[in-house]
């Protein structure tokens, strides 16, 4: 649990992570905000367009700066390590925290939008918020692992922003190359174009994959790294 | 306690060094001086030794184990890695639970070195020697059986620096085993019991005996002459320096001298990193007798 203390206070003391969050939040409950005083019919499938195609990502890109401390995921740990700690736990914690915050914040956030938005073709408000929370949680968490990946092959900027940029690219589509990114996944299941004629709950289930396939290799690549 | 054999490493990080092949036996509980400058591999053995550069030929164990990063084994590297985020007092606790050390209070443990003002402090706000030193004193207060220094009294405010040799006699004698890097005979002197000096990477002499060690290469009298901005800081922090023979002003240019050239040169760097000042090095001289 020590090991764990790193970082959370990396996150919980990161000022510009903060700023982006609230900025980017800011940016999609606007758009939320604007969408229900039109009195959109469907102002909820606008809004929480933008929170899956921009804010989301961005927002985790950010915590998962603020998490390893801007550094690869096992330079991340350096300090830790070097007193003794076991480098695999030092990794795990980092991802565990790191993931497990992209959630909340990105479940809340997700929350928010739907029911601002709230149009009235919409499902129920209650059931529509539970489920961008459930959702944009399960996103948050697997976006939060795949940038970890990045981090854990390429240590500082790149690897994350490389990943973020294939995401971009390769997610926007539906052929099969768009079933192994999050955003796809994430889009079927607000309402959107499926990847690969993907079901909603293939869709969940590809998203929770994603989570422990990039979070398995993340930790076990960061291990084995000297630092 | 630390075995090696025919060990080869190189590191392209700054400083680059090649090291290799050595092979050499350390005991449990001696204090061991790895003498050289950075360029001489020094710091890229004491990076093998615990665990953080693998070798590239050879072996390395440590307590009959290869050489890793452990509970036991306290790594003080030149540059401090420490956790910027974290208060000086909050890292102490964690390196001791990480270690698994009943928790001391950080005020304590930072007053071996007679910095307990800084137990408050956000490590990302500490200088470069504040940083050494709360890395040092981690390093000389935990439990762990082999302690692995980088240059232990460089750059570190004098108050601390006086203290360090006390503290680490006082582990030495507790049976822990030392093994730190110094480009000082004298830093060596001071603080260990046997001598290894390295030379481009190979391993030259060793000795416990003062009157068989013979100068360094080059260690016959030094002269550097160099151009600053803001030299007027720079020449009281060079003359603060003990290693320093005299420091005179000559017109623009500033004439150093000192017995070792690795020596002096490290001082000299250290002193314009303390008063901030850009160097242009004009003119280099070694010599036979005093300078």
């Amino acid at each position: 649990m020590s090991v764990a203390r790193l970082p959370l206070l990396r996150l919980a003391r990161s000022r510009p992570t903060w700023v982006a969050t609230a900025g980017l939040s800011a940016l999609a409950l606007g758009a939320a905000w604007i969408q229900q005083h039109r009195t959109s019919i469907h102002g909820a499938d606008r809004a929480l367009d933008f929170y899956a195609t921009l804010a989301l990502p961005l927002v985790v890109y950010a915590l998962v700066a603020a998490g390893i401390g801007s550094a690869g995921l096992a330079s991340s740990g350096r300090p830790l390590v070097r007193l003794g700690a076991p480098p695999a736990r030092v990794a795990q914690a980092t991802v565990v925290v790191t993931m497990l915050t992209s959630a909340i914040v990105c479940g809340v956030l997700g929350a928010f939008v739907a029911g601002m938005a709230h149009g009235a073709e919409d499902p129920p408000r209650t059931l529509d918020v539970l489920h961008t929370f459930a959702f944009g949680a399960l996103a948050g968490g697997a976006y939060a692992a795949y940038f970890l990946l990045g981090a854990a092959l390429v240590a500082g900027f790149w690897g994350r922003a490389l990943f973020l940029a294939v995401d971009w690219i390769v997610g926007s589509g539906v052929g099969l190359g768009a079933a192994f990114m999050p955003r796809s996944h994430l889009r079927n299941l607000l309402g959107g174009e499926p990847p690969f004629e993907f079901l909603p709950w293939e869709s969940l289930a590809a998203l929770t994959a994603i989570a422990v396939v990039c979070a398995t290799l993340a930790v076990r690549r960061a291990a084995r790294v000297r630092t | 306690m630390i075995q090696v054999e025919g060990l080869t490493a190189r590191t392209s990080r700054a400083p680059r060094a090649q090291l290799g092949p050595v092979t050499f036996a350390l005991d449990k509980g001696g204090r061991y001086a790895l003498v050289g400058a950075p360029v001489d591999g020094v710091e890229l053995l004491l990076a093998v030794l615990a665990g953080s550069v693998p070798p590239r030929k050879g072996s390395v164990r440590v307590a009959g184990a290869p050489a890793a990063h452990g509970p036991s084994v306290a790594y003080a590297p030149f540059t401090p890695d420490l956790p910027g985020v974290l208060d000086v007092d909050d890292f102490l606790r964690l390196a001791s639970s990480i270690r698994g050390e009943p928790a001391a209070s950080a005020e304590e443990r930072l007053a071996v070195l007679g910095v307990a003002s800084l137990a408050r402090r956000r490590i990302g706000t500490l200088t470069f020697e504040e940083s050494r030193t709360v890395a040092l004193t981690e390093a000389l207060t935990s439990r762990a059986q082999l302690l692995l220094l980088a240059e232990p009294l460089a750059t570190l405010d004098p108050r601390a620096a006086a203290r360090v040799a006390p503290a680490l006699l006082a582990r030495a004698e507790s049976g822990v085993t030392i093994v730190l890097t110094t480009a000082s005979r004298e830093d060596a002197r001071a603080l260990c019991g046997e001598w290894l000096r390295f030379d481009r990477g190979k391993l030259t002499l060793r000795t416990t005996d003062e009157d068989e060690w013979s100068p360094l290469p080059g260690a016959h009298g030094a002269r550097l002459f160099i151009r600053s901005e803001g030299a007027r800081y720079l020449l009281a922090e060079l003359a603060a320096d003990p290693t320093i023979q005299t420091v005179r002003a000559e017109g623009v240019e500033l004439v150093v001298t000192g017995r070792d050239p690795v020596v002096l040169a490290t001082a000299v760097a250290t002193a314009a990193r303390r008063a901030n000042a850009e160097l242009d090095l004009l003119r280099f001289e070694s010599g036979e007798g005093e300078p």
